[in-house]
């Protein structure tokens, strides 16, 4: 879908009506809205995503005032904000108009159309009509405050891959296999009703009990997952603010660092156990044949003593004297004689080269045990010692954590305290919540297990009865589509995955200075970033912001592909603008042009809200060949000046002031720049 | 960049035209490579995801009753 205008009416900053286009062609399809803190950037983006779901950005404050307060004092109780989008030619390219009004108390209208010739008719299913084209679990991705950045999690949760999924168009596929699944179950069921087999029809009720339970406990794990992200980012305001405080900000940094050190100590404890494992695994069978091998080197020593082994004596020359007829004592060997059929038995001890071999085998094999038995001991010792301090150190900085909330607590300022509290509290409710999806993700686990099981009972038990052969071929037609279905689903998905790290290293290769690269977890869709030696880069430094703004571009721009390359096993994948709010202010300066750059590149439609501190002659120059649309949210206060500064923008050689003083009252407004 | 047919197009969009294409070939060769068997199962498969998408397009989404019947009669009427 392509936005092509918005009318706003009295929508918190916004007196009045305004109507707005934004750019929507191939080429110029970027729109920038430039505005100062506190002009209305939010508000404008919120009045976006709140008329398409009826909700608002997180970190959106006031969400119960929405009618502009002028309008309000001079009686007006409703706000609205209507949205003219087109969706993509490839789907249609229908145009349709939504409308959603409310009061400071509740929603009070919502009304989708279908624009034909200028002419608006009411879709009867609108809501489900918005929600297929535009999934709310997707919003987040499309409709960015961009501030909150640092809260997007890439390590790979049920929700992110699920929401992942549905943006690649992967959810018409689930959706099938869902249904054929059910599909099986009744055939199951009929099977098990014609042959009218008790243990047929047990199993097949024990798989239909499962059934009914599993998609609750999935919906669980993803309301839960979603509980995780939002306190995560809670969590995260929570901490930032409190870094602000100057009295809190050295705690809060330590704090940090500590955790972080003690992330990397738990990945190098997991990694050393997996090492102590690995060598118990490899030296396991030295250690048991230790003791064997040592009682046979003492024979062989033994016999080595005596003489024996290897033989004194070689097969050669055995077979010298009985050739020759004549010891080498000089006496006569003669055929079939006493002397010939002793000499004969002594073969049977000489020593030959495959015996001489086998013994240096032997003895290889024996000294190889040993050594791998000698350097078990050491090789244990030096894992459990490493093992030992990594224990030490963890427990060193979690009295450190201690003692910091300690200090922090006993700072005297009640806002510090309270953040503090609240910190505390939502690790709490964190840890709980981790608790129960754990639990959930175990009754899942339980449950698919089961359910494979109960098939394969199933399967054999069916194998012995005699089955109508319709129902057979019927079952077993649909049991052969599921799995084609679902191998095919399987190689579609791993080819966009590998498609998207291709995309992001190219985007990282692009821009970043340094050497990395990113890596998509097949199973999990975890995003990680990697330096040069493969070890794995914060999401928080500025690289990996980048790789965030990367991320998000790659996917929305393979959505928008993915319709051109007409891939029949998909169905139409999330194309929508990408409207982000405050895009480069979470950015290191050095790379907010390239990234301004990839994101008009990659996206059909981009709406940016900018601020004049993150405007500058390199992002300008970047986009400059993109933009279609350009307005000033202009921030009118109703007061004097009095010592405020009154704050410009310079475009095209222009200056546009930014905010005004001594208006009849406080509002934003738009001016389009031409 | 060019494309196998010797078209130029800049930037990224040469990047996804080139893999379109790659990906169209690898598809034919995939095709191509399979037993009968399986093209028939692989036919039926996009067939039966079409109807999927019929019976769920926005506005007018079958109820799951109505969308089993009918994939089950969809499965019975095929031979594969």
């Amino acid at each position: 879908m392509r936005l092509l205008s918005i009318e706003l009416c009295d929508f918190r900053s916004f007196f009045g009506t305004h109507s707005l286009e934004f750019a929507a062609d191939d080429e110029r399809r970027v729109t920038i809205f430039h505005g100062e803190n506190g002009a209305g950037k939010t508000n404008l983006l919120n009045a976006v995503h709140w008329c398409v779901t009826g909700k608002f950005t997180p970190r959106f404050q006031d969400q119960q005032l929405l009618v502009n307060k002028e309008a309000f004092k001079q009686g007006r109780r409703e706000c609205f904000v209507e949205l003219v989008f087109r969706e993509e030619a490839e789907a249609g390219g229908k145009v349709y108009r939504v409308r959603r009004s409310a009061s400071n108390e509740r929603q009070t209208d919502f009304d989708v159309f279908q624009v034909v010739q200028g002419n608006s008719t009411v879709m009867p299913k609108g809501e489900s009509l918005l929600r297929r084209l535009l999934p709310p679990g997707l919003i987040s991705w499309f409709f960015f405050d961009a501030e909150a950045i640092g809260a997007l999690e890439l390590s790979g949760s049920e929700s992110f891959k699920q929401d992942l999924r549905k943006t690649l168009g992967f959810d018409l596929v689930d959706a099938l296999l869902r249904d054929l699944d059910a599909v099986q179950s009744r055939r199951r069921r009929e099977v098990a009703a014609q042959t009218n087999d008790r243990d047929l029809l047990a199993i097949e009720t024990d798989i239909e009990n499962i059934d009914r339970v599993l998609p609750g406990h999935y919906a669980d794990a993803a309301l839960l997952d979603r509980d995780k992200q939002r306190l995560s980012a809670e969590l995260e305001r929570v901490r930032t603010e409190l870094a602000k405080k100057p009295q809190a900000e050295p705690l809060e940094k330590s704090r940090r660092s500590i955790e972080s050190r003690i992330v990397k100590l738990d990945e190098e404890k997991k990694l050393q156990s997996a090492r102590a494992a690995q060598i118990v695994g490899a030296s396991a069978p030295a250690l048991i044949l230790l003791e064997m091998t040592q009682q046979l080197e003492g024979k062989l020593e033994e016999q080595e003593v005596k003489g024996r082994l290897p033989s004194p004596y070689s097969d050669q020359l055995v077979k010298d004297i009985l050739g020759e007829k004549m010891c080498v004592c000089g006496r006569p060997v003669n055929e079939g004689s006493p002397e010939a059929h002793k000499i004969q038995d002594l073969m049977k001890f000489a020593s030959t080269g495959v015996l001489n071999q086998r013994i240096g085998d032997v003895r290889y094999l024996i000294r190889d045990i040993e050594k791998q038995s000698r350097g078990f001991p050491i090789d244990i010792q030096t894992v459990r010692s490493r093992i030992s301090e990594i224990d030490n150190e963890l427990g060193r900085l979690e009295e450190e954590l201690k003692e910091i909330t300690r200090d922090l607590q006993g700072i005297k300022m009640d806002e510090i305290q309270a953040l503090e509290r609240q910190r505390i509290d939502l690790v709490r409710e964190y840890e709980k919540v981790l608790l129960k999806a754990g639990g959930v993700l175990q009754l899942i686990d339980t449950g698919e297990r089961r359910k494979k099981e109960l098939k394969a009972r199933y399967d054999a038990t069916a194998k012995k009865l005699s089955v109508n052969a319709r129902l057979k071929t019927e079952l077993d037609k649909t049991t052969r589509l599921i799995d084609y279905i679902r191998r095919s689903a399987a190689a579609q998905e791993q080819q966009a995955l590998m498609l998207l790290s291709h995309e992001l290293n190219i985007v990282l290769k692009r821009y970043l200075t340094k050497d990395y690269n990113a890596k998509v977890d097949a199973k999990t869709y975890a995003v990680q970033l990697l330096d040069q030696d493969g070890q794995k880069v914060g999401h928080s430094t500025g690289e990996g912001q980048v790789l965030k703004f990367a991320f998000i571009a790659a996917v929305v721009a393979m959505a928008a592909k993915k319709t051109q390359q007409k891939i029949q096993w998909l169905s139409e994948p999330t194309v929508a603008p990408l409207v982000l709010d405050a895009p480069f202010s979470a950015l290191d300066p050095v790379y907010q042009g390239s990234v301004a750059k990839n994101l008009a590149a990659q996206t059909t439609q981009l709406v940016l809200m900018i601020s004049s501190a993150a405007w500058g002659e390199t992002v300008e120059s970047a986009l400059r060949s993109y933009v279609g649309k350009r307005y000033l949210i202009v921030s009118k206060e109703s007061g004097p000046q009095g010592d405020k500064p009154i704050k410009s923008l310079v475009l095209n050689g222009k200056e546009h002031v930014l905010n005004e003083y001594g208006a009849p009252h406080a509002e934003s407004v738009f001016e389009e720049v031409v | 960049m060019t494309t196998s047919s010797g078209k130029k197009v800049p930037g990224l969009d040469a990047f996804f035209s080139e893999l379109a294409e790659i990906g169209e070939e690898v598809d034919a060769e995939k095709r191509a490579a399979m037993k009968p068997t399986d093209q028939r199962l692989d036919d039926v498969a996009r067939e039966i995801l079409r109807l999927q998408r019929d019976m769920t397009v926005p506005g007018s989404p079958s109820s799951e009753g109505v969308r089993l019947e009918r994939l089950m009669r969809f499965i019975e009427e095929r031979e594969f």
